[in-house]
C-alpha cells in the first residue's frame, strides 16, 4: 500500500484533518503549526474554502474603463476574465471554454465584444452567454444556449473603484463581507471623492513564499521593518524603525482583517497629520467626507499597512521620489495570488488620487516602486526572509518535532500591549505595540473558514 | 552623425564586455563609473498583448531610476542588512545580438543587445534566469572611453520568475 507519495503531501498523522485539529489548540496559545505553510492537501482545502467562498480582489473598475474592455486576473488558482459588457455591467467569467477547456484569453489586457475558441470555434458573448459555434444548426440543433454560457461569477460588486467577487452563491454582500474593514478603507481612499486608481497594472513576481505569509505580515507586522528593512534607515531613505512599534495600534477586525495604524504626529512631528501628506496634497482633502471617528484616526493613528481577508493589502507611506529630494506619500496595493503550496506570485499597483497633476503622481509612483516593487528597497527584503516558512514546511525534522511558528507577542505576561477599552470603532484596537494581535485574528479566521465546510 | 565605424563597433563591445565583467565579479563601484552622471536606467512594465506596441502600458515601469537612485541602491548593498543578495548572488551575464544601430550625434550611439542572466542565489540549488533585450544609450569620448547615458531594459518575462531584481541588468 502506497500512502505517502508526493513529499509535498501529508507525512504521517498529517491528514489535513489533523493538521486542522492541531492548529485549533496550538492557536489558542499563539502558537501556529509549520505544517500549514507548504502542504498539499492544505492548500487544495485553501482554494476550496477560502478562495472559492471569500469576496476576493480582482482589480479596479477604471483598469477596464471602456465597453467592451476586459482584464485576466485569477481567483485562487483559476484564471478568470474581468469584462465590461455593453450595457457598462462588469462580469467576471471562468476563462475557458465549456466545449473542452481550451482558454478563451490568452492576454493580460484588450477589448473585445466575444470570445471566440481557438480549438473548435465556441463563441461565447462578454457578458458570458453562448451565442454560436460554426455548423450551428447542422451540429448543434437542440442544445439549449442557458446551460452552456461561460462559468460567471454569482456575486461581484464594486467598493471605492475595487472590484470584488464571490464564488459563493450564499455569499454575504460585500459590505457585510468587509464589516469594519470597508469603514478603514474609506479613510484610505475616500478622502476626495473621484478617489483613487492603479497607474499602470500590477508589478508582478514570483515569491516562494506563502499566500498568508504576506497577508498576515501587511495585516500588523510592525516588528520585521527594524531588521528586515533596516537597510532602509542605514542608508537614511527613512527613519523612526527603532520607535515604530511604540507608536502603533492594531486594528483587528472581525472576518480576518487587520489594518496597522501609527501615531505619525509623535513619530515626525506635527507635519506627520494625515500620512505625512504635502499640503499641496492635503489641500484636496475634504475630511468631512469621513465621520469623526475615523477623521480623528486618519489625522492620528492612519494606518500605513492592512490586509482584507484573504489575500489584499496595502501599504501607505512616504518616501523621496529619488535621493535628496522631497518625501512624496505613495499608496500600493498589493496581492498575494497563490500558486502552489508554499508558492505565490506578488501582484502590486501602485494608485494615484484622481486630483493630482503628473509631477505629483509621477513622484508618488517613482518613490512607491523604489521601495515597493520587483525592484523595491524594501521589498526584495521580503522576498527573500518568506521564503523560510514552506521551507520549514517541508523539513521532515520540523514536523517530526511538531513545530509551531511563535506569535505569542504581546499576549498577557509578554509585554505592554492591551486592549483599548475606549475604543469605539469597528473591531479592537490594541495598542501600543509590538504585538501580534492581526496575526493571530487572521489566522483564527482562517481556521474557522477552513474548518467550517469540513465538518 | 556619421557613420558607424569599425572602431565604434570595438569600442561598444568592448564595453559592454567590460561592463558584464565588472557587474558579474561583483565589482559594483567601478561599474558605477561606467555611467554617465544623466543616466536613466529604466524597466518598463511588460504585460501580454496581441500587439507589439499595446505589451507596454504608457508610463507603467518596474524601474526608472536616476544616478542618486543607483548610488542609494550601492549603498545598501554595502550594509550588512541586504538580506536579499546576502550572500550575492552568483551570476554570469551574456551579451549579445549586439547591434549598434544609430549614431545619434554628441558621440552617443543607439545599441541593441540581448541580455541572459544567469543567478544562483545564496545555497540555492536551482537557479533563475533572468533574459531580457536591452536597448542602450552610449557616449563615446573623446579620449575613447564609452559612458552609458541611458538602459531601457525589455524583460522577456511578464510575471517575473526570479523573486526580485536586486541585480542589475
Amino acid at each position: 500500500m502506497v500512502m505517502h507519495i508526493a513529499q509535498s503531501r501529508s507525512g504521517i498523522g498529517e491528514r489535513l484533518d489533523d493538521i486542522l485539529a492541531r492548529t485549533r489548540s496550538e492557536l489558542d496559545r499563539g502558537l501556529v503549526p509549520v505544517n500549514i505553510f507548504a502542504n498539499a492537501d492544505i492548500f487544495d482545502a485553501e482554494m476550496e474554502r477560502i478562495f472559492a467562498k471569500s469576496w476576493v480582489f480582482l482589480g479596479f473598475e477604471s483598469e477596464i474603463p471602456d465597453k467592451g474592455d476586459f482584464m485576466q486576473r485569477r481567483i485562487g488558482r483559476d484564471s478568470v476574465i474581468v469584462t465590461r459588457d455593453t450595457k457598462n455591467d462588469i462580469h467576471v467569467l471562468a476563462n475557458f471554454c465549456r466545449h473542452r477547456g481550451t482558454r478563451l484569453c490568452q492576454t493580460d489586457v484588450g477589448n473585445q465584444s466575444h470570445f471566440r475558441c481557438p480549438y473548435h470555434g465556441w463563441v461565447f458573448r462578454n457578458n458570458g452567454d453562448w451565442i454560436g459555434a460554426p455548423d450551428k444548426s447542422k451540429a448543434y440543433k437542440a442544445l439549449d444556449p442557458k446551460n452552456w454560457g461561460l462559468l460567471k461569477a454569482p456575486h461581484v460588486e464594486s467598493f471605492l473603484g475595487m472590484i470584488f467577487a464571490s464564488l459563493d452563491p450564499d455569499a454575504p454582500a460585500l459590505m457585510d463581507y468587509l464589516g469594519g474593514a470597508a469603514w478603514f478603507m474609506r479613510g484610505l481612499m475616500d478622502l476626495h471623492p473621484a478617489g483613487m486608481s492603479p497607474m499602470g497594472p500590477p508589478d508582478r513576481y514570483k515569491v516562494r513564499g506563502d499566500w498568508k505569509t504576506g497577508s498576515e505580515n501587511f495585516g500588523g507586522d510592525g516588528y520585521h521593518v527594524g531588521v528586515a528593512h533596516g537597510s532602509v534607515q542605514t542608508i537614511e531613505l527613512a527613519q523612526g524603525f527603532d520607535v515604530l512599534n511604540n507608536f502603533s495600534t492594531h486594528y483587528v477586525i472581525p472576518g480576518g482583517h487587520s489594518f496597522l495604524g501609527h501615531d505619525f504626529d509623535s513619530m515626525f512631528g506635527p507635519d506627520g497629520h494625515v500620512w505625512y501628506y504635502p499640503p499641496d496634497i492635503q489641500q484636496h482633502f475634504d475630511l468631512d467626507r469621513l465621520d469623526p471617528l475615523l477623521q480623528d484616526v486618519v489625522k492620528k493613528n492612519p494606518p500605513i499597512v492592512g490586509t482584507v481577508f484573504p489575500n489584499l493589502s496595502f501599504l501607505r507611506f512616504f518616501g523621496p521620489p529619488s535621493p535628496g529630494k522631497p518625501p512624496a506619500v505613495y499608496t500600493s496595493w498589493r496581492q498575494w495570488q497563490p500558486t502552489g503550496p508554499g508558492e505565490m506570485e506578488l501582484w502590486s499597483w501602485q494608485l494615484k488620487w484622481d486630483f493630482m497633476d503628473e509631477q505629483q503622481a509621477s513622484d508618488s509612483y517613482a518613490a512607491g516602486q523604489f521601495g515597493f516593487s520587483s525592484a523595491g528597497i524594501f521589498e526584495q527584503d521580503d522576498t527573500v526572509v518568506w521564503e523560510g516558512a514552506p521551507e520549514a514546511a517541508r523539513s521532515v525534522w520540523a514536523r517530526k518535532e511538531n513545530i509551531a511558528f511563535n506569535m505569542q507577542m504581546g499576549m498577557e505576561g509578554m509585554g505592554q500591549q492591551k486592549l483599548d477599552e475606549s475604543w469605539e470603532g469597528p473591531g479592537e484596537a490594541w495598542r501600543p505595540g509590538p504585538g501580534e494581535p492581526s496575526q493571530r485574528a487572521f489566522y483564527q479566521h482562517w481556521l474557522s473558514q477552513m474548518a467550517e465546510t469540513s465538518q | 552623425m556619421s557613420a558607424i565605424t569599425p572602431a565604434v563597433e570595438y569600442a561598444i563591445r568592448q564595453f559592454l564586455g567590460r561592463e558584464a565583467m565588472l557587474l558579474d565579479n561583483g565589482r559594483l563601484d567601478d561599474w558605477v563609473n561606467l555611467l554617465d552622471e544623466g543616466i536613466l536606467y529604466e524597466i518598463p512594465l511588460r504585460i501580454s498583448a496581441r500587439k507589439q506596441e499595446d505589451q507596454f502600458p504608457k508610463g507603467a515601469f518596474r524601474m526608472h531610476e536616476d544616478m542618486a537612485m543607483i548610488r542609494k541602491r550601492l549603498e545598501r548593498m554595502g550594509t550588512s542588512e541586504n538580506w536579499a543578495e546576502d550572500p550575492a548572488s552568483r551570476t554570469v551575464r551574456t551579451v549579445g545580438s549586439i547591434f549598434v544601430e544609430e549614431d545619434e550625434g554628441g558621440g552617443i550611439f543607439r545599441v541593441h543587445s540581448a541580455l541572459s542572466l544567469y543567478r544562483q542565489r545564496a545555497l540555492d540549488r536551482a537557479y533563475e534566469w533572468i533574459p531580457a533585450r536591452r536597448i542602450d544609450r552610449i557616449r563615446i569620448e573623446a579620449s575613447g572611453e564609452c559612458r552609458l547615458v541611458r538602459r531601457t531594459i525589455i524583460l522577456a518575462e511578464t510575471i517575473l520568475q526570479t523573486p526580485n531584481l536586486a541585480v542589475f541588468l
